[in-house]
């Protein structure tokens, strides 16, 4: 490479600062693989004593029941026995990593109907649904309407119209197959006769508590489960740097070329950047008396609102603008310009690289934010996802497989904000000399 | 408070007087209607709400029926003499000690090895970045499983090289341990960027300087980067102190100030008095008393910023 002379101790410090720097990367980055790996598993492996590392493929195990002989009956006769023949087995080995139940009842040679239940929708459905060990036909009759209102099986009817292809009719000799099989013929719960069941696995069951967190609190709580809550969030930080780049520029771009009496331009930017000094647990209580009073507690304007006051803004932009060379915009004036149009033509184009250190620096602790959501918002559907992810944790139904994969969505966002905007960070912390 | 809006006024007012005396005969509106939109939010999210404080901290203060009773200085004293707020104080400065023993000293030395580091430094840098990425609360419930004392993940692999069980979240002598530890596992992020581009900004001449003398490797970096990155260390740990004086989410997810007030700190206390128990007076009082305290520490840090540029 080059021909210097290699000094005593170089390699092994090169040697060791590689090291060390490897080691502190894999100690940051093994907590977010851990949470990964959770969310991909079971509830039961996650809580095992000898804690799992690897997630188990889940099990998938399809049922076929046979209604020849008998005779015809309603749809509705047949759901409640699909729905008995997933919901019950499945309870009663809910410590089974079970990934989807398929049932397919024939008659006569026909498909009558096939129905599928996932286990996003099993652990959604369950404290409703099967919340106790009591399994028999009265209960099932209560809870049909539940399910059909829920949607959480899937549910085919065919009737007459399908020609069934003829089962192998294979009962599954494997450990839970042999469980199911033997609850079945215990309990004798099913109308249909039980022809074939087969295990097999399927590892795209192992995403389900993503899907979980979609259709979570489909009862009503709020519209699209726990990504609303994300949304939510998103929505605030948009407004908050949407303002943050179009007033808190504006502001600074006056304060820096625009007011010219030194003394004014003195005052105003202290009035600013004082309030750099107050913290935001200092102004709590009359932060809430102030949304009391604009009746906007719990509104999402109460968490949005606070945000657009911020010195430390002012003062990265400030720092920029201050560089900005006077001769280009003493130019523009000349030319006749108007200073706004000065501002939006020439000013902003030379100002990207402020521009986007002020959105990440926006962005970061508004999506981080947890005390003023928490405090100012009470129903749900005015939750940031911190607060909601706050609620999960003490909830009636805590599962630690939703808080993990809900810890994941919620990386996503800053993830993609660093991975686009290192450079500028960098560069950032250069020109306006960050040291805070 | 209508007091204070007419002295804002008057302030704004001023400003346009003074600029329509100097500009010739031609009120210059654009700075004016630049700056209006954040003199307002200003005024109104910061001054008013702090005076607001002010003004709370005064009463026994009564939500129903505000006011309540004039008690003048009474908030303050109450709180002083508070076994409670000692207790938080006590645990603010053991929280302060053991974060700055786990954690402050971390993206320094992630810092100093990095910027000896040649081969794909840029991409290091971005891994250092990575564990940031995880906002504040999912990672404290991640930790939280983690120390569960029966089917945690610590406790297992302690287990494994015989130490333990312990109580970690439960446990009244550890409780504070465990809330500062994951600050050692995320490393610095942005403030790593910060060190290196410090240490990368100190003159090469110095090095070869230092070389010529005879100064290895090891050495230098104790001799030469060390003393050159003082004020930043400086500045970055009196932003630090502010911060773990402000810590709220952590202890909140994490144990709620408990077990039996252990991890207590002020800003629990504010959040606990005002919307558990409605003591709005007091907490407001300690509200105040915590912003004199950032506001000094906030002082001193841009003084000590000033004098670094």
């Amino acid at each position: 490479m080059n021909s210097r002379i290699k000094e005593k101790g170089e390699r092994k410090l090169a040697v060791t600062s590689y090291i060390v720097t490897i080691v502190f990367i894999v100690l940051g980055v093994l907590p977010l693989v851990w949470l990964l790996l959770t969310s991909l598993m079971d509830n039961d492996s996650i809580d095992a004593t000898t804690p799992k590392f690897i997630p188990d493929i889940p099990k998938s195990i399809s049922i076929t029941l046979d209604y020849s002989g008998q005779p015809d009956q309603n749809e509705d006769f047949y759901l409640k026995d699909a729905m008995k023949a997933t919901w019950f087995p499945w309870m009663a080995n809910i410590r089974e990593n079970i990934g989807e139940i398929k049932i397919k009842g024939v008659k006569d040679g026909h498909e009558l109907y096939s129905s599928k239940t996932t286990s996003a929708s099993f652990s959604v459905g369950q404290p409703f649904i099967v919340p106790t060990q009591v399994f028999n036909d009265t209960v099932m009759k209560a809870k049909l309407p539940r399910i059909k209102a829920s949607g959480l099986s899937d549910f085919n009817w065919y009737g007459q119209g399908k020609q069934a292809k003829t089962g192998d009719g294979t009962l599954s000799d494997k450990p839970l197959s042999k469980n199911l099989q033997t609850f079945f013929s215990d309990r004798k719960l099913l109308d249909g006769k039980l022809t074939s069941l087969e295990q097999s696995g399927n590892w795209v069951r192992l995403f389900d508590s993503y899907r979980s967190l979609n259709i979570l609190a489909s009862e009503a709580k709020v519209s699209l489960g726990f990504y609303h809550y994300f949304l939510n969030s998103l929505l605030v930080c948009a407004v908050v740097i949407v303002w943050q780049l179009v007033f808190g520029a504006m502001a600074s771009y006056a304060l820096s070329q625009l007011v010219r009496n030194k003394k004014t331009k003195f005052i105003v930017l202290m009035y600013f950047l004082m309030t750099i000094m107050i913290p935001g647990v200092s102004v709590l209580i009359p932060q809430y008396l102030l949304m009391q009073k604009l009746k906007l507690v719990d509104n999402i304007w109460a968490i949005i609102l606070p945000h657009f006051a911020w010195g430390f803004v002012i003062f990265l932009f400030k720092g920029f603008f201050d560089q900005l060379p006077k001769e280009l915009l003493q130019a523009a004036r000349v030319d006749g310009a108007s200073e706004f149009r000065t501002f939006v033509r020439i000013v902003i184009p030379m100002s990207i690289p402020v521009f986007t250190i002020v959105a990440v620096m926006t962005f970061i602790p508004v999506w981080n934010d947890f005390l003023w959501p928490y405090v100012v918002t009470k129903s749900p559907h005015n939750w940031t996802f911190t607060v909601a992810m706050n609620d999960l944790q003490g909830g009636a139904n805590p599962r630690a497989n939703w808080i993990s994969a809900s810890g994941v969505v919620s990386m996503i966002p800053l993830l993609l904000v660093f991975m686009g905007t290192q450079g500028a960070i960098e560069k950032g912390i250069n020109f306006t000399g960050i040291k805070g | 408070m209508g007091n204070q809006l007419e002295l804002k006024q008057d302030t704004v007012i001023r400003e346009q007087t003074q600029t329509r005396t100097r500009a010739t005969f031609k009120i210059r509106w654009t700075p004016i209607l630049f700056l209006l939109p954040s003199l307002i939010v200003f005024f109104v999210f910061k001054y008013y709400l702090i005076f607001d404080a002010i003004y709370i901290s005064l009463f026994n203060y009564d939500i129903v029926n505000p006011p309540g009773n004039f008690v003048g200085l009474g908030n303050y004293f109450e709180f002083l003499k508070s076994a409670t707020f000692w207790v938080a104080m006590k645990n603010t400065l053991i929280f302060f000690v053991l974060s700055v023993l786990i954690v402050f000293w971390v993206p320094i030395a992630q810092a100093l090895f990095l910027s000896q580091v040649k081969r794909w430094n840029a991409f290091y840098r971005v891994l250092y970045q990575i564990p940031g990425v995880l906002p504040v609360v999912a990672g404290v419930l991640l930790w939280k499983w983690m120390y569960n004392p029966d089917r945690g993940l610590f406790n297992y692999l302690l287990a494994k090289i015989g130490l333990g069980p312990y109580g970690w979240l439960n446990d009244l002598h550890m409780t504070k341990l465990a809330i500062v530890l994951p600050g050692f596992f995320t490393g610095g992020g942005i403030s790593v960027l910060l060190y290196y581009a410090a240490i990368k900004s100190i003159s090469a001449e110095l090095f070869e300087a230092a070389k010529i003398d005879g100064c290895g490797p090891w050495r230098r970096m104790v001799i030469i980067i060390l003393p050159n990155i003082t004020f930043v260390i400086l500045i970055q740990f009196v932003g630090f102190m502010s911060g773990v004086l402000l810590s709220f989410d952590n202890i909140f997810v994490m144990t709620q100030g408990g077990p039996a007030d252990a991890s207590l700190v002020v800003a629990l206390m504010i959040q606990r008095t005002a919307f558990v128990q409605s003591r709005f007076g007091i907490s407001a009082a300690l509200s105040f008393f915590m912003f004199i305290v950032i506001a000094v520490l906030t002082i001193v840090q841009f003084r000590l910023q000033k004098e670094d540029d």
